[in-house]
């Protein structure tokens, strides 16, 4: 029998979820995924760390006479 | 799902690596059935624990520079990146390039788990009609409908994908259901 558009679109979403159903039962989310996740999220960190290294001797560097005069302070 | 946002928000903000590594399990915890699906709805079951561990793997280390600011960006992100590791997945097996699950395959995936949880007989009539809808589709049409309405793609994310507008993927779409069920009826 023909079905309108409504009903063709919640039967092609209901195959969906019984998919959805049927890979999480036969495939789980494993624990090593989110380990290989959060091993990823350590290397980025400690990428960062190393750019924030380099970074700060450059400016530890800058002698202090070289560095720009600081502004008057009002109040004297 | 505003969880998942929230998570995103204090991770781009977060320096500390014990806060930024709890923010990220909580994260991936949430997002993983959805990315797993994906991956296995496109990859040969032997491989889909690989490519899903490659896809977090890759959205682990881009978190931090994810500019979006809503849901639906997130996923499109999200979405982008397992796709180019799905088209990384097939590029090394020489395969061809990504392509949804083959009707057959499905059938045998859908009648293969009725030995652990039985369908009832209405949900197996709607699921054989939705079967019949994608086995009648040209393959363009395929492709739409099961992006939309089985795995859940936004048009917009649709869109970005195919580099079409919004528009055209809706009218497409619609076309393509219309015309399908004209080939059952």
């Amino acid at each position: 029998m023909p079905k309108n558009n409504a009903s063709a679109e919640s039967n092609l979403q209901k195959l969906g979820q019984r998919l959805r159903h049927i890979i999480a039962n036969s495939h789980p989310p494993k624990e090593v995924d989110i380990q290989a996740a959060l091993g990823a999220v350590r290397e980025e960190w400690a990428k960062e760390q190393e750019v924030q290294r380099q970074k700060k001797p450059a400016l530890d560097l800058i002698k202090p006479q070289e560095r720009e005069p600081e502004e008057p302070d009002d109040n004297r | 799902m505003a969880e998942i946002m929230k998570l995103v928000r204090t991770y781009r903000m977060t320096t500390a690596l014990d806060q930024r590594l709890s923010l990220a399990e909580e994260l991936f915890r949430l997002i993983a059935p959805e990315l797993r699906f994906y991956a296995f709805s496109a990859v040969p079951p032997d491989a889909g624990d690989d490519v899903s561990q490659e896809i977090f793997k890759a959205i682990a280390t881009s978190l931090k520079r994810f500019a979006g600011d809503t849901l639906g960006e997130f996923w499109a992100w999200c979405y982008r990146i397992a796709r180019n590791k799905i088209s990384d997945h097939f590029r090394k097996q020489s395969a061809d390039r990504l392509q949804p699950m083959p009707p057959e395959e499905l059938w045998r995936l859908i009648d293969g788990s009725q030995q652990q949880s039985r369908l009832v007989p209405a949900d197996r009539l709607d699921l054989e009609y939705a079967m019949q809808l994608l086995r009648r589709s040209r393959p363009d049409c395929y492709d739409l409908l099961w992006k939309h309405f089985v795995i859940g793609l936004a048009y917009a994310e649709i869109a970005s994908e195919q580099n079409l507008n919004y528009d055209n993927v809706r009218i497409k779409l619609a076309r393509c259901l219309d015309e399908a069920q004209s080939l059952i009826s």
